[in-house]
């Protein structure tokens, strides 16, 4: 079964949605990236055709979608091994930066075949070992990965049941599996244990997609908060990360940057470096120029010491005319979506308004600055090279490598180490390909490490977004028409090829679009694709964050318009949405919100959403500090719907950490740029909020045991904004139509005049 | 040259300049990993320590101003492996604090300090005691109810 196979048939009995496409394109995408360098090893297997996977103009999603060949391994044993001493060892591709993968993915095979918690040993990720998997993004892990191991664990249960009754000379239908053993079941004092029955042994069992896995009924360890065992080693300082690997002789290296994005290198010299303490070597070859050092301070001070001269793009692009630059330079446009697919029906919708109003809404550049920077330690080897990496894509870390190196993709080990976050910034293995110029430039092991400035400097940003909403409301409060126009770059560089082969909008997120939640009969979504200034990529939920954003704080306004409170107003959309409207509803007794008609005063606003098949609401409650201008987002209170829920917990741990991002984003967070320029490169700059203005995260989750598990690392990031951005309208009647919400933003609206503070 | 440090009761002798900061003769001599690198600039928190009982930001100490000091590092708040967890990360795991857990050594050495010059401090005092720790994945909330927890047991 192929990626965008398993996306749709895990979407339950929804149609197939744009977000789901979208990720199936965003799969593709993200190794689009390595193969456009790299010549990746599976692009063969897991490139799908071109577009395959998103709607050409005009046609159905539903009619598109074509089956690339499927990169991953169809073998049980590939993933599930029985080991001697009784415990069982899953492997996967996957790798964990405290999501709860690792605790979550155990509790599958717990499960599945009946043993301990405790007895399964994981390994993530280690290329030689682990079965190929396309990198840990896009809430993937549960919804992608996840069946597939409840297929090899029900694959492997068959295996055991099967072997046990012929040990114990009965008929399958006798035995059961029960903590690690195969007993008969009227008499259970006939009990073999998995090691002797299978310890060592391969199953040579195929997945089956179509297998029985076990009735939700019956679970024990599925739906159980169990406690993350890792958490242990992270409050000891004992874990292992990325930034802590280290290897016999190995030496620290530091590339010499550009000062901006697109620059070529004109000249480099190393003359004072190079007589610098500890100073082992340098390296140029291009635009790529380096230095390796014995000592990792040593390396900064020599890096400093280099002078180099660049040719610079001086576009005249600046973080605050991107948004006009982005219009000025979009394309002329891509239909979508949409829902009537007449010629020309964005004319006919645009008719059939009474009085059509367009609300403009912009977002920036963010930067995702995990607190471990990229990380990489290569050592290359007689065989190959090892590779000890913070990464979020173990294969394509490899790929990367062993093309830089000029080796085969096999003879190259990555171990993927504990990751100090990621959010999207440890996909393309950038400090991987460094380490690995660098260590075969000087002939020993060489750790890069970027500085924060290089991080957020240097890396890679989701893009600036504008979106135009044109609609208007009748006097029934039904929304007669909807028109949304989206400009922005593509959320993955492009060469000139993949902009002409992908004019369906494969490399736009127009994920949250208007039909993923709601009932509306005329509408249409465009793309007008306009070029980056920085190199953009994903950022944890993408562009959702915009477009939920965009789209909840137009439908507060039509929701006045039309004399109906917010609640009320959404609610008539969803009345084939019973999934969403529980959401909505959890949120709501939880917030204990008495919804009111336009500005209440009370500061509380609402904002739905879906995301990677999950469904939610969240409800914010702001202050604001008139002096000042600083808004304060006390709580959040959220209700999600994720489907099969494999740990609480876990689960609740990942929404409060996406409504505190979703928070910082909507505040504070903003990358300055000038002609490719990053000018605000640090922590103290660059500030993402603390404890201090971290709101207060309650949660409700209202997923049924019998729907198919979906993602939770990223849709409860896309409301946010949107719930406070209304929350402040209810407050101050101040509508902010820039992201993100700053002091000096608050205060231009207050000067105004126009908003009328309650406090 | 040789400089000797004093870390969780132990005396340590490092063979590096005396500016070299303290979180790199921490980290890539003495093998002690647990306190973090950031930004090297003292605008995260990842490596905070304490010296003398007081917090402090390893990346901007230098190991002269470190020596003939008291140096408490995470590893020596209490290890697992030898079920010798402090109060503090006894409740940090009973919260289940840690998403990704980079930044939880520098937060756990933050909250240290704290509680050991206010034993019982107020929310308030608490969230401007922590305000220079940050944390990308979001724990705050659960760091704040781990140190509550902490402070309520003392």
């Amino acid at each position: 079964m192929s990626i965008t196979d398993e996306l749709v048939t895990n979407a339950s009995n929804r149609p197939v949605t744009r977000r789901r496409l979208i990720q199936s394109a965003g799969v593709a995408a993200g190794l689009t990236i390595v193969w456009s360098t790299i010549d990746r090893a599976t692009a063969q297997d897991a490139t799908p055709e071109s577009g395959i996977g998103t709607p050409s103009a005009g046609a159905t999603p539903e009619a598109t979608p074509v089956a690339p060949p499927s990169p991953f391994p169809s073998e049980a044993d590939a993933y599930i091994r029985v080991n001697t001493d009784g415990t069982v060892t899953l492997l996967t591709g996957k790798v964990e930066f405290g999501q709860g993968i690792r605790t979550g993915f155990a509790q599958l095979v717990a499960e599945e075949l009946s043993v301990p918690f405790e007895s399964v040993q994981i390994v993530l990720g280690q290329t030689d070992i682990a079965p190929f998997d396309i990198g840990t993004f896009g809430s993937l892990s549960t919804r992608l990965t996840g069946p597939r191991i409840r297929q090899a664990g029900a694959a492997m249960r068959l295996w055991l049941l099967e072997l046990g009754a012929e040990h114990h000379g009965v008929d399958v239908s006798e035995v059961e599996l029960m903590d690690g053993a195969v007993v008969v079941s009227a008499d259970q004092t006939k009990s073999v244990t998995y090691a002797d029955l299978a310890g060592g042994q391969a199953s040579q069992r195929e997945l089956d997609p179509d297998v029985e896995l076990k009735d939700p009924s019956t679970f024990t360890v599925i739906g159980q908060s169990i406690a993350r065992p890792d958490v242990l080693e992270k409050v000891d300082g004992s874990l292992v990360y990325g930034i802590d690997a280290t290897v016999e002789g190995m030496v620290w290296g530091k590339v010499v940057r550009p000062p901006s994005f697109g620059a070529t290198l004109v000249s480099v010299d190393f003359s004072e470096a190079e007589t610098a303490p500890g100073v082992v070597g340098t390296f140029h070859d291009g635009d790529f120029a380096g230095l390796v050092a014995e000592r990792y301070e040593q390396a900064e001070a020599a890096i400093g010491l280099v002078k180099s001269e660049w040719q610079e793009l001086n576009t005249g692009t600046t973080w605050e005319n991107i948004h006009q630059v982005i219009l000025d330079t979009s394309d002329a446009g891509t239909i979508l979506d949409e829902t009537n697919l007449q010629p020309g029906v964005g004319d006919q919708i645009l008719a059939g308004m009474t009085e059509p109003q367009t609300y403009t809404f912009r977002s920036p550049f963010v930067n995702h600055t995990p607190i471990e920077p990229r990380n990489s330690l290569v050592e290359i080897t007689e065989s190959g090279a090892n590779v000890w990496s913070s990464t979020q894509d173990p294969f394509g870390v490899r790929e990367g490598v062993a093309k830089a190196l000029g080796l085969e993709a096999e003879s190259v080990i990555v171990y993927p180490m504990a990751t100090g976050g990621a959010f999207g910034a440890k996909i393309v293995p950038l400090a991987d390909v460094e380490a690995a110029r660098l260590a075969q430039a000087v002939g020993r092991p060489v750790k890069v490490l970027w500085r924060r400035d290089e991080e957020i400097g240097h890396g890679q940003y989701r893009p600036a977004v504008v979106i135009n909403i044109t609609t208007s409301v009748d006097e029934q409060a039904k929304i007669t028409g909807w028109l949304y126009d989206l400009h922005s770059a593509s959320y993955f560089p492009e060469t000139a090829e993949q902009i002409e082969e992908n004019q369906n909008g494969a490399a736009s997120d127009w994920s949250a679009n208007i039909h993923e939640l709601y009932e509306l009969p005329n509408s249409q979504t465009m793309w007008y694709h306009a070029a980056a200034p920085l190199p953009p990529y994903y950022w944890r939920v993408n562009g959702a964050s915009a477009n939920t954003w965009a789209r909840e704080v137009t439908l507060d306004i039509l929701a006045e318009q039309s004399g109906m409170d917010p609640v009320s107003f959404r609610r008539q959309m969803m009345t084939n949405n019973p999934r969403l409207a529980a959401c909505m509803d959890a949120a709501v007794e939880l917030a204990g919100w008495t919804p009111g008609v336009g500005q209440t005063g009370q500061g509380i606003g609402m904002a739905l959403g879906f995301d990677a098949g999950s469904y939610v609401a969240e409800i914010a409650k702001v202050e604001l500090d008139q002096e000042t201008g600083e808004i304060f987002v006390r709580n959040v209170y959220v209700g999600m719907d994720p489907g099969l829920t494999i740990n609480p917990e876990a689960v609740k741990h990942q929404i409060e950490g996406s409504v505190v991002l979703g928070t910082s984003s909507a505040l504070r967070e903003i990358v300055k740029f000038e002609n490719g320029r990053v000018t605000n490169a640090s922590f103290a700059e660059y500030a993402p909020i603390t404890m201090r203005e971290a709101p207060a995260v309650e949660v409700v989750l209202t997923g049924a045991p019998d729907q198919p598990m979906m993602g939770v690392g990223e849709p409860a990031v896309a409301p946010v904004a949107g719930a406070i951005a209304n929350a402040l309208y209810d407050l101050t009647g101040m509508r902010l139509y820039d992201m993100p919400f700053t002091p000096d933003r608050v205060l231009a609206e207050l000067q105004k005049g126009e908003a009328t503070p309650v406090s | 040259m040789a400089v000797t440090l004093t870390i969780n009761g132990k005396e340590h002798t490092v063979d590096v300049d005396d500016s070299t900061p303290l979180l790199w003769a921490l980290r890539n001599d003495l093998g002690m990993t647990g306190t973090k690198f950031g930004c090297g600039l003292s605008q995260c928190g990842a490596c905070t320590v304490n010296i003398d009982g007081e917090m402090a930001r390893a990346c901007i100490t230098p190991v002269s101003v470190a020596a003939g000091k008291q140096i408490t590092t995470v590893e020596g708040l209490g290890q697992h492996s030898d079920d010798t967890l402090s109060n503090l990360q006894q409740a940090w795991v009973e919260v289940q604090a840690p998403q990704c857990g980079y930044c939880q050594p520098g937060q756990l050495m933050a909250a240290n300090a704290l509680l050991t010059s206010n034993p019982d401090p107020s929310d308030d005092e608490i969230r401007e005691a922590m305000a220079g720790n940050l944390c990308r994945c979001g724990t705050y909330g659960r760091i704040f109810a781990a140190i509550k927890l902490a402070a309520s047991r003392a």
